[in-house]
């Protein structure tokens, strides 16, 4: 090699590593300067109290409880459609019009901008439906919204099983439902978690497709068809008309916590559950 | 189906003007020859002679394969396997089959040989015995006896393929076809695996696919020679090397080509 490709070789390192080092600070910088200003307003009675005077004296109990029933509900709702959805596409048929219109739907669903889900939500499930301003119009905006992560996820880890296995599968004479639930789903599983866990931190963190579904109520669900307020949407509210700034950091800092400690989790059993399984990837 | 029957001339397998295609490609031509019940059948050809789609046509593994075509017979005890109506799954519980490559699923080394018994919905007591019978006709069994609930990804490249050979023999299969079985392995591995087919030959009808004349010749039985998607001879090995009735076969045993 000569000394000027040397050369230019090393402003190409330098630039990539300056490029990974901007992303990460950028990163570190927005997380450190919520944790700074949110973390000495939080406290054990923020987290368990009712909040007064509309969020500016009190805690954040109904959200953190109104996130967590939202989040779950609209997974549940999403995981066995998108996954399905899924499976359908690379196990049960073949390339053709039919997979090309799904892929097609999924993709234009995840380039919709999330404040017109909330938009579509609220015509149609909160009115047409008659549903109200409720988690489960919340959770099933919220599951629309998140479905073309979890199909494109568990697409790419369904394709990623490598076509041996099933080969191998059918070669035993099991049925094409023996060899997906045997062989190719406990395989493409941690990738298909990952997704799902990446539809979860959007969902938690979604404030414009819920404000129009599930309300902005401060009050505690006792059922699917009371609404919410989620964190999200109440640090919204309480900066956007200006209640408390401090309560609003205190309250983005309980998301942002939540949403590493769910990353942490997630990583954490996809190791555990690779490791028992062996080497899977071949 | 007749099961563990033969057909009216005796024959395990016959194949009667048998012609496979990929689309427009035809991959075997008029394939014609038939394979007694508990012998070792060798098929050996060059690559892209065919060998390989015609095993995979006996275990109907190329339905795996969009836009393939069939005309003429291929049976199996006296049944045309691609005939309507043919329970896929159950035919493939009776041809059992190993790959080239030695692949075990991401299970341990028991789960990997109940695979198949699982699937027909085996369980308890006599799935144990089935597997530990398995590995034992595979000769694998005094290796992993103690590691049963181990990884089988943590096995060696030779014992992966006799835990394939383990986990098709736990499906009580009547037809072993393997693929090249050998092709990846070390002289020793390879021996170990010719072994264990010449002791199962008595319960099976097994047929092996080699590009390599040697292993032919070594392992014996009737060799059919594949060129190009044609049979050209088939007989048993000792003629077939010594005295090759066609110039393509003496060409390619003694290495001119292949």
């Amino acid at each position: 090699m000569n000394a000027r490709a040397k050369a230019a070789d090393r402003r190409a390192s330098a630039l990539f590593w300056g490029a990974a080092l901007l992303v990460i600070a950028i990163l570190a910088g927005i997380i450190l300067y919520i944790l700074v200003n949110g973390v000495p307003a939080l406290s054990w009675a923020f987290l368990t109290q009712a909040p007064a005077k509309m969020g500016r004296e009190g805690g954040v109990l109904p959200m953190i409880v109104g996130t967590l029933v939202l989040t779950v509900m609209a997974i549940l709702i999403a995981t066995p459609l998108g996954v399905g959805t899924a499976i359908y596409l690379t196990e049960y048929t073949r390339e053709g019009p039919v997979t090309q219109i799904i892929r097609f739907g999924a993709e234009s669903l995840a380039g919709i901008p999330s404040i017109i889900f909330g938009l579509f939500g609220f015509i149609f499930f909160v009115i047409e439906l008659d549903l109200g301003w409720s988690i489960l119009s919340g959770a099933l905006t919220l599951a629309a919204m998140i479905l073309p992560t979890i199909i494109r996820t568990a697409e790419e880890s369904l394709r990623s099983v490598p076509v041996s296995f099933r080969e191998i599968s059918y070669a035993l004479g099991a049925s094409r439902w023996q060899t997906v639930t045997r062989a190719v789903l406990p395989t493409a599983m941690p990738g298909i978690v990952t997704g799902i866990v990446l539809a979860l931190g959007r969902s938690i963190g979604e404030t414009a497709a819920v404000i129009f579904t599930a309300g902005s109520s401060l009050r505690l669900p006792t059922s699917l068809f009371d609404p919410v307020r989620t964190l999200p949407v109440h640090f919204y509210i309480l900066a956007r008309e200006g209640i408390s700034l401090q309560k609003a950091y205190a309250t983005a800092a309980i998301l942002v916590i939540a949403i590493l400690l769910i990353n942490f989790v997630a990583y954490y059993l996809l190791a555990r559950f690779s490791a028992r399984r062996g080497a899977v990837r071949r | 189906m007749n099961e563990g029957g033969q057909d009216r001339l005796g024959f395990k397998i016959e194949a009667r003007g048998f012609n496979f295609f990929y689309g427009e490609r035809q991959a075997l031509k008029d394939i014609s020859f038939a394979v007694p019940g508990n012998t070792l059948q060798v098929i050996m050809g060059p690559t892209g002679s065919g060998k390989t789609t015609f095993l995979r046509a006996l275990n109907r593994l190329n339905d795996l394969v969009p836009r393939i075509r069939t005309a003429g017979e291929l049976l199996i005890d006296g049944h045309n396997v691609y005939a309507r109506g043919t329970d896929v799954a159950r035919l493939r519980s009776r041809v059992g089959m190993v790959f080239a490559l030695p692949t075990p699923l991401p299970l341990s080394i028991f789960d990997n040989v109940a695979y198949g018994p699982r699937c027909r919905g085996v369980k308890g007591s006599e799935l144990k015995d089935r597997v530990e019978h398995a590995l034992k006709q595979a000769a694998i069994w005094d290796e992993v006896a103690d590691r049963l609930n181990d990884s089988a990804a943590a096995l060696s490249g030779g014992q992966q393929q006799r835990l394939a050979l383990a986990r098709v023999l736990a499906m009580r299969p009547e037809i072993i076809l393997l693929d090249e079985p050998t092709s990846g392995l070390d002289p020793l591995s390879t021996l170990r695996i010719e072994e264990a087919l010449r002791e199962l030959v008595s319960d099976y009808t097994i047929i092996l696919v080699t590009h390599n004349p040697l292993q032919a010749a070594r392992i014996g039985g009737n060799v059919a020679f594949f060129y190009l998607g044609e049979l050209v001879e088939n007989g048993p090995a000792g003629e077939l090397f010594t005295n090759p009735r066609d110039r393509r076969t003496e060409d390619y045993i003694t290495g001119k080509f292949g």
